[in-house]
Parts: C-alpha cells; structure tokens; sequence
C-alpha cells in the first residue's frame, strides 16, 4: 500500500494567474516548507488547476516517487475533484492529497503580504502534517435496486410515479387512504382555466392503475424504514378493506347496507353507507367496508353485503397486512390537511349549516349548489379569508404563521363560479391582501372585479348566526368604517398544515421538519426537492403551501432526481466515516444513542456501523468514552497533527476556527469571494462537523501556540445548535480546569450567506484574546504534559 | 357538520348529525329514562355508558344515569326501538324511524294497546285511567250526582304506555287489549335480597313489585313488562330477569339474531335462528322446483 512506509510528500503552490501571488510570496513558502520533514519537492505554478499545472503533479508524483500530495490553491470545494482525478490517473489514490486554502481563506482576504505569507506558511505546515497521516481509501460501492417507493397518492405522488414509471423502473406507489387522488379529487373545477378538476385528474387515476411498472397500494401507510441509500428496506402495513379483488363494482352492495354515516369525501355533506366507495372514479375500483361504521363485531353480525354480492367479493375476514419492499429511492408527496376551523372561536363554524368552508364549499358546487339550511337558492355570499392564517402564533397561541397561498385565488374562483351558475348572486371577499401572482392569475383577479364580485378588505372580527342568516362583522379598511352584514352563506378560508402523519414519518425516514412542520428541503433555492438524506425526495404541498401546478412541478422535479439517482446503477458512498476500533470498545452502546442517523447498532453483541447511512460527522468519536471511535479522512492523528503543525509558528496570539466543512467552511469561502477582510490571527480548519472538536483537540491546541478558539457550526446539522451549545458549556469548564480563561472559546451557528456572523465572531474572539493576552507559557508546559 | 355533535344538558342528550340533505336527530330524555339499560345491552357499538343508581337505606335515592359517546354512535336507532319508556327516540329528516330499520336489517317490535271505545259503558267507573301507572290515559266524561255517564273519549298516550296491561286487567268490561313486546319471568334469589331494601320497587315502572307484609318481595307477573329496570338497580344483584318472548315485524337479519342474544334469553334466539334457517331452506327448495 502506497500510504504504508516513509511518506514522500510532494508540495504544489499555485499562485492563481496574481490572485495568490500578489499578497503571497512564493519564494518564502518553498524555502520554508522544503525543510518540513518528509518534504521531497515543492514546487509552484502558476495556475495548478490547468492541464499544465496538473501535468506538473502528474509528473512530480511518477519522477520523485511521491505517496502524498499538498496541494496550496484555492479551496477545495472549487477544484478537490479535479485535482483528485489527476493524482488517480497515474496511481495515487485520491485520499492522499490534502490541500490548503491560500486564496479565499488568505490572499483574498488579507492585504499584508508579510503576515498573509507566514499564514499560507501555517496552513502549509498544518497540510503537511496531516498528509503525514493520510490513509487510502475506497468508496463504499452499493448496487441501487432498481425500484423507487412513493409514499403519498395525490396528484404529486400520482405524477412522480408516471414519471419514473414512464422511463422503464418499478414503482410502488402507497397511499393511506382507500382511494389515490388525493384533495385533488375533491375540487370542482381549478384556477385560472377553470378546468374541471376530477376531468384532468381521473385519466392519470387510470394510468398509474394500469400502468404495468406501477403498483398502487391502498389502505397501506409506511412503518418502519431501514437499510441505507440506494437499499431502502420499508415495512408497509396494509388494512384491510374487507373486499377483494373479485369486486365489479356493480354497486349492488350499497343500497342494502342498513348503516347510513356521512361521507369524509364530501367533508360530511352526503351520506354513505358502511360500505362505499369514496367516489365514482375511486382507485383501485373496488369497494372498502370501513369498520367503526359497520355494524359487525365480534359479537353483532350482518351479512346484508355479503349476501348480494355476486362475484363473493364481500371478506368479512380479510386481516391487515406487512409489505416488505426494497427500494433504492423514495419520494415522499404526502400533501396537507387543512387546519380545524374551530380553533377560532369566534366565527362559531359548527353551530349553523351556513358556515362552511372552502372545500365543502367546491363539494356543494360539485352535489348540487344551494343553501345548506333550506336547500334554496344563494343570494349572498361572504368568503371570508385567512382563516387561521397568517397568524402570529405566539401572541394568540391558534392557527399557523405561514400563508396558505391558495385562499385568494380559491375564494375568487369560487365567486365566478357561483355567479356562473347563479347570475344574480352577490359573492363578497373579505381579504387582507389578494394574492394573485402566477401566470394569469392577476388577469383572473382583475376580471372577478369588473364581474361583480365585491372585495372588502379587512380581517373578520366575529361572524353570528341569527335568526335568517348569518352575521359577519368586519372592518372595511379601505372606507375606514365598521361593517355588519348579513348573508346566505359563509365560506371560511382555511389554513394549510402538512398531513397528520408527517411528524411520524420523519422520524421513520430520517428527515427533518421546518418549524412550521412541513418537511425540509436540504436547500432552500438550490436543492429544493432535497431530502437531508441521500435517495430521499420531497415534493408537493408536503414541502409547505402550494397550487396545483406547483406541486406537479416539483414532483416532476422528485422524479428526475430519482431516476438520476437509481439510474447511476451504483452508489458511491463516501468512505470518510466512523469505525470501530474493537480492542477497545465495550459495548457501552453511547455512540447508539448519540448518532443522529442511526448508523450505528447493536447486533450481536457487537457495535457495528453501517457503511453506508453513516454521515461522517464525528458525533460519535467524543462521545466514545474509551476512545474506541476513530473518523476516516479526519483521524485523530490527522487531526491532531494539523492542529499542531498550524499551531506552531511565530506568529501571536493565534486563534484556530474550526468550521463545519459544509456550512460554515463554505460561509468564510464566500467571505473571500467577497474580499472581506479579517485579521490573518485566525487560521480556519476543516472538519465535518464541529461535533468532531473535544477537549483533547482543543487543549492540543493551546499547547501548540494558539490563544483562542472559534468553533462555528452550520444550520441543519445534524450536530445541532443545542448540541453545540451543550458542548460549549462543558469544554468551558474543562478548559478552566487546566487554567485557561474560557472567555477564549467562542461558538455559534450560522448559514452560508452569513459570512459576516463568522468575521464579527473573528473579530471579537481577537479583540478578547488581545486584553487577554497570551497564554502563559508555563500553561501551555502543563498542558502539554498532560496531553502525553 | 362532519362528525356528530352532541349536546348535553340536564333533562336530555342531542346527538345530530347534519348533513345537505339529511338530518338525523337522537335525544334522550332523561327525565323519562330509568336506567333499565336494555339499550346499553343492546347497543352494538357499545357507545351507551350508564352510571349506576344511588341507593340508600334501601331507598332508591336517585336513578342511573345514562350517557352516549358520540364517537361511537352511528345512530342506527336501534337503542330507540328497544327502548321500553320511549325515553330514547330517534328521527331521519324529522320522520321518526330508527335508520337500521330499512332493508328489513332489523325489526320493529310489536306493541298495541286497543280501546274498543263502544265497549266501554258507564259501569266501568274509568277503572283504566285510574290504574295506569305512568298516567298514560286520559277520559273525557259526562257526569251526573258524581256517577260517570257518558265516556265521551278515551285516549292513550302511547308516548307514555308501557303496555303494562294494569288497565287491561282493571276493565270490568274488556275493552282493552294490549300486545306487549317482551314476555319474560323475574327470580329473586331471597338469600340475597336484604330486609328492608325496596330499591325495585322504587324503580318498577309499572308497580309491578310488591313488598310482602312477612318480609321480602314478589313480582306480580300479570304486570311485569320484563324491562330488567330491577335487575339493573339491585344493590345486591339478587335479582334476574329473563326475556322469553319477543314479538317483532318480521326480518331476515342475522343483525337482529345476534342482537336478540344480548338481551334476550338464548331460547329465544334459538328459536329464532331455527326459524330463519327453515325459511332459507324452504325458499331454496322452492327455487329447485321443476318447471312444468
């Protein structure tokens, strides 16, 4: 193994076409580091990146017989890849080249070309000693299975699985309900086309049932959810729905059935029988008997189903289910729910028929529109919107923060469909503001204005039943003066939360939630489909409020990701992750508990870590309490022996930032971009995450020269800011123990774009250290005595 | 408007459930209902809750009091139709039926009460108005020096009949008849009957209890109704009621056999099913039966 024996360290210094070599000599760095210990070459060019500079390494590597590669460029989230190939191409593998970031992180960000040069130095030496102990590496290579899970049967899951089906892969495609379809099966007809919505949805209803690399699982939620990316292993549990396959649906069963309950499709405005179908185009076609309705027990009998069934369909006996899939990717689209109306008191939904809301609302206009209390025709019709929306939950303590985005344009649907069907209606919108803002839907709007639908623009105080209508009281804004009036019909506007289940769900998956509960995108802008987890994929209004055609934008998107995922055949998974070192574990079970992905188990009175769910953060490698965890590409020896080779030199007092190579690494990188400055005391490390730091590190840093420490976590960790935090307390007492002010030892979180969170954190950790003074250097003596 | 509301109050329970074109209605009096739990027997998703009765000194001190969980009623009507007070009624669409009754799932029980008006003379001193003892007839009479006359009308508040038959046995003439729904015999365990303690008969709707000047207690059976309201308050559980005959509308429903068990003695259910299958057999023959 090349990385066995002497290391033979070869140094490559870019000086970037003048971005490095004008505040950074060159010359001073090679007469230097040529003397680091087992140094062979160092040599510079002037960019490393072109085919020039990579044929130098190449080169260097095969003449001098180089097994390690330092690298001083730009960072290495612009060229790691590109210099990785090239070391491969002649041999080398690719984990044995370290690079330094002299550029973002030093030239750009520093003007003094002598303190910028002894910090390149620093960081050069830092490099040196880690490449030291560098270690080849493979990735883990998993075949993906061929099959992707979609979990969730409305129109996102209905699309995502026609489009992953279309391109030849196998797709289960599970929902929890009886039928697929979803809310949007419910509606009348959809904004701005006032299409009918049933029309364009029933015929992807009978693709994805016919479709031969589809199949449609009903009546079946996900339990528990194992394996790692690429090798998905998900327990299903199916209810029974007391009917089978054999089913015609001839319909003979319903009118027998002597039970009569209202029917959860039409939010309880129509009756159905204990047997029933959802609704006419239901998929798959077969009845469903739902059991807390229908009479039968264990010890009440009624067979009145049973015995008209011709095609003996009708199995009293059916029991539930467990599917066992594995899949290589799942999408998960399992919609919203609407908030319950009751939550706010004061427009008393429930006491009186004529308060409904939106979507019993499309249900009226699909059964038959009228005035629920007499069955006669509409004259008045308030909408009344933001029905716990928009709502700042901490003052009221009810309804959700967020905007449910469909309210505005659905009341003004709703309005010019009435006046469709009954001319001489009088629809009234009582708003905040009127959100209109895709492709046709201002035009929409503005056509409901000149169409008699009046807008009044205030929120509604209190709505009141009475004798012949019912009462809503508001503010008109606009006319500034209180307004009373009595209508036929109120249409409540409901708030949107996710689907009851979500909470569950991400525990089973190993997702996460945003505060508003919804699921989380891994980024905002960027991965906007994104799991946090490899293979997974988000889509739909599970993400958080959305239309119709936003929801099949991104479950086409969720598809695309899948298919290029499992479409790969093979997945790499990175071989920078924890290990057991056995002599010296004892099954405590510590690293079990604290690993946010569950990557490691106890099997067989053994602790083993999956390969391929580990994230490599390091988490577990502090909590050992027997040092029995050591981090691949992040070693202790790696990591010690950069913290020491930085450490050293000259230059006081030092601060050492220890940045998540994610998050914050990338933050301080966009800083340089940017041209910032910051003082060039403070040198920055990378690692996967600051849970990696303990106090070992960080005392092998004050003995090595530094003065203070910074260690600056990313947003959406899985090392969280409470973690941190809990971490922070404890190294602070532990570095008073060893008579080290804790004041020198700083932390915080932060996003990509806050560079500048990251150089006021700099800033005061220097200003600090600077009344501090240095350490003393009999402190250091002790500790470093300690340390042996 | 989906689930249904219940409202509860001292003197009845609401349970409704509103729909666009349907309404069903379920109220419970409780001013009406003594507790006999036979609709809580009955109940084939056990949503009736009963709290049992206050006794003391032997003394019924306050009645059990009845509640329905609404997550569990599906308003089949079936407690209404068992209900031997009419404490318990049930409406679709303000028509009084009990939902389960369509598609012959389940069966009316048959009880009359039939006055033969022209029967009725002025020898007959109203000895019917005077025995019944839920106060369930109301005459209209002539009089004259305080003799009765002319009757000219009778009337029974079948809200209120029990169809205890005290009227039919007090008529010196025989102008009424009456056709109860159950016919059952009660025994009393007199060891463990306690001295002294009437709650039975504090509770027997009809009267039909006696306590016997030696001490204990005896159920008149010409006036038990076999409702089980005794048995249900017993303190001491001294008590057993058993159905031995039902009279309903006819039915092919293996809901009703499997109910009639719950309250019923299982002779009756016995019974029943053997008629059921006879029925199916029969009709089976007859559809064997060649064609000429």
């Amino acid at each position: 193994m090349k990385s066995e024996g002497t290391p033979r360290i070869g140094i490559y210094v870019c000086n970037c076409g003048g971005n490095i070599s004008a505040t950074i000599d060159a010359k001073r760095i090679t007469d230097t580091a040529k003397n680091f210990e087992y140094v062979e070459i160092v040599e510079t060019n002037d960019y490393l990146c072109s085919t020039i500079g990579q044929e130098l390494i190449k080169t260097g590597i095969k003449e001098h017989n180089l097994n390690r590669i330092v690298i001083a460029s730009c960072t290495p989230r612009m060229h790691l890849e590109t210099f990785r190939r090239a070391v491969s191409s002649v041999g080398l593998n690719p984990y044995l080249l370290e690079i330094a970031n002299i550029r973002e992180q030093c030239s750009w960000v520093h003007n003094e070309v002598d303190s910028a040069t002894t910090k390149a130095t620093d960081l050069i030496r830092g490099a040196v000693n880690r490449a030291r102990h560098l270690e080849e590496l493979w990735p883990n290579k998993v075949p993906i299975k061929q099959k992707v899970l979609v979990i969730g049967g409305g129109i996102a899951g209905i699309q995502a699985a026609l489009d992953v089906a279309d391109q030849g892969y196998q797709v289960f495609l599970i929902e929890r309900s009886a039928t697929i379809g979803g809310h949007m099966a419910q509606l009348s007809k959809t904004y701005p086309t006032l299409d009918c919505s049933l029309c364009i949805l029933a015929p992807k209803l009978v693709s994805a049932e016919q479709h031969p690399n589809i199949k449609v699982i009903t009546m079946a939620e996900p339990m528990k959810i194992g394996g790692s990316p690429g090798d998905y292993k998900v327990s299903v549990k199916v209810k029974p729905r007391y009917v089978t396959e054999k089913c015609t649906r001839c319909g003979e069963c319903e009118p027998v059935c002597p039970t009569i309950v209202s029917k959860e499709f039409d939010l309880g405005l129509i009756p159905r029988r204990a047997i029933y179908q959802p609704f006419a185009q239901s998929t798959p076609p077969i009845y469903t008997i739902d059991m807390d309705s229908c009479i039968r027990s264990k010890e009440v009998s009624c067979d009145k189903c049973f015995q008209v069934c011709n095609p003996k369909a009708v199995d009293f006996d059916m029991q539930p289910k467990t599917l066992e899939l594995e899949v290589g990717s799942i999408i998960v689209a399992t919609g919203f729910e609407q908030i319950d109306p009751r939550i706010i008191g004061e427009y008393r939904y429930g006491s009186h028929p004529d308060i409904i809301t939106n979507l019993q609302f499309e249900r009226l206009l699909i059964n038959g529109i009228c005035r629920p209390s007499t069955g006669k025709k509409l004259k008045k019709v308030a909408f009344v919107l933001c029905v716990g929306s928009r709502m700042k939950t901490m003052s009221t303590g009810r309804g959700v923060e967020h905007c449910c985005k469909i309210g505005c344009m659905v009341a003004i649907k709703q309005s010019l469909l009435l006046l469709k069907e009954i001319p001489d209606v009088e629809p009234c919108i009582f708003y905040q503001d009127v959100r209109a803002d895709g492709k046709g839907y201002e035009e929409f709007y503005a056509n409901a204005r000149e169409h008699n639908v009046r807008f009044v623009r205030g929120r509604v105080a209190e709505i009141v039943p009475s004798n012949d209508g019912v009462v809503v009281k508001a503010e008109d804004t606009v006319l500034g003066m209180p307004i009373e009036e009595k209508f036929d019909l109120v249409v409540l506007s409901l708030g949107m939360i996710p689907s009851s289940g979500n909470e569950k769900l991400s525990e089973i998956l190993g997702i996460h939630l945003g505060s508003d509960g919804f699921l989380l995108e891994r980024h905002f802008k960027l991965k906007p489909v994104d799991s946090a987890k490899e293979g997974i994929y988000l889509c739909g209004c599970a993400l958080g409020p959305k239309d119709i055609r936003e929801t099949v934008l991104e479950s086409m998107s969720a598809a695309a990701k899948a298919l290029s995922f499992i479409g790969k055949g093979e997945f790499s998974a990175s071989p920078e992750i924890a290990k057991i070192l056995p002599e010296k574990c004892n099954t405590c079970g510590e690293c079990v508990t604290v690993c946010p992905v569950k990557a490691s188990v106890i099997f067989d009175s053994e602790v083993k870590i999956n390969p391929i769910s580990c994230v490599g953060c390091g988490i577990c490698v502090i909590a050992c309490p027997n040092e029995a965890i050591d981090l691949k590409h992040c070693t202790e020896k790696q990591l010690i022996g950069q913290i020491q080779g930085i450490s050293q030199g000259d230059t006081q007092p030092k601060i050492i930032a220890f940045l998540d190579q994610n998050t914050a690494y990338a933050s301080a990188d966009y800083a340089g971009q940017m041209r910032f400055s910051y003082t060039s005391n403070v040198r920055i490390i990378a690692v996967p995450s600051t849970g990696r730091i303990g106090l070992k590190h960080i005392l092998h840093a004050f003995a090595s020269g530094a003065d203070g420490i910074a260690l600056i976590e990313g947003d959406g960790s899985p090392f969280t800011e409470d973690m941190l935090r809990k971490r922070i307390r404890q190294l602070s007492k532990d570095i008073a123990a060893n008579d080290v002010e804790p004041l020198r030892l700083i932390s915080t979180t932060t996003t990509i774009p806050q560079y500048n969170k990251e150089l006021e954190l700099f800033d005061m950790l220097y200003r600090r250290i600077s009344t501090l003074g240095r350490i003393k250097v009999e402190t250091r003596r002790e500790i470093k005595e300690k340390l042996k | 408007m989906e689930a249904i509301s219940k409202r509860s109050r001292i003197g009845e329970i609401r349970l409704e459930r509103r729909m666009l074109k349907r309404y069903d209605l379920l109220i419970l009096k409780r001013n009406v209902c003594n507790g006999c739990s036979l609709c809580i027997e009955i109940c084939p998703k056990n949503a009736i809750i009963i709290k049992p009765a206050v006794a003391n000194e032997g003394s019924l001190v306050r009645l059990p009091t009845l509640d329905i969980d609404e997550g569990k009623c599906i308003l089949c009507g079936i407690c209404a139709i068992i209900c031997p007070l009419n404490a318990l009624k049930t409406w679709v669409n303000n028509e009084k039926i009990a939902m389960f009754t369509q598609n012959e799932a389940f069966p009316y029980l048959i009880k009359k009460i039939s006055i033969d008006k022209n029967l009725c003379g002025p020898d007959c001193e109203i000895k019917c108005e005077e025995s019944c003892p839920r106060d369930a007839i109301k005459t209209i009479v002539e009089r004259q020096n305080g003799q009765v006359k002319r009757i000219s009308d009778i009337q029974v508040d079948e809200d209120l009949c029990i169809y205890c038959r005290a009227c039919e046995y007090a008529c010196p003439i025989g102008s009424i008849t009456i056709k109860r729904p159950f016919e059952g015999f009660v025994k009393i365990d007199s060891d463990k009957c306690p001295e002294r303690c009437h709650v039975c008969v504090d509770v027997c709707p009809s009267d039909a209890i006696k306590i016997l000047k030696e001490g204990g207690i005896e159920v008149d059976k010409k006036l038990c109704v076999a409702c089980k309201s005794c048995q249900t308050v017993c303190p001491e559980r001294a008590i057993s009621v058993s159905i031995e005959q039902v009279s309903h509308t006819p039915v092919k429903s293996s809901t009703w056999i499997t109910l009639l068990q719950r309250f019923a003695s299982s002779k009756v259910a016995m019974k029943e099913m053997a008629t059921k299958s006879t029925a199916k057999r029969s009709s089976r023959i007859q559809t064997l039966q060649p064609t000429t």
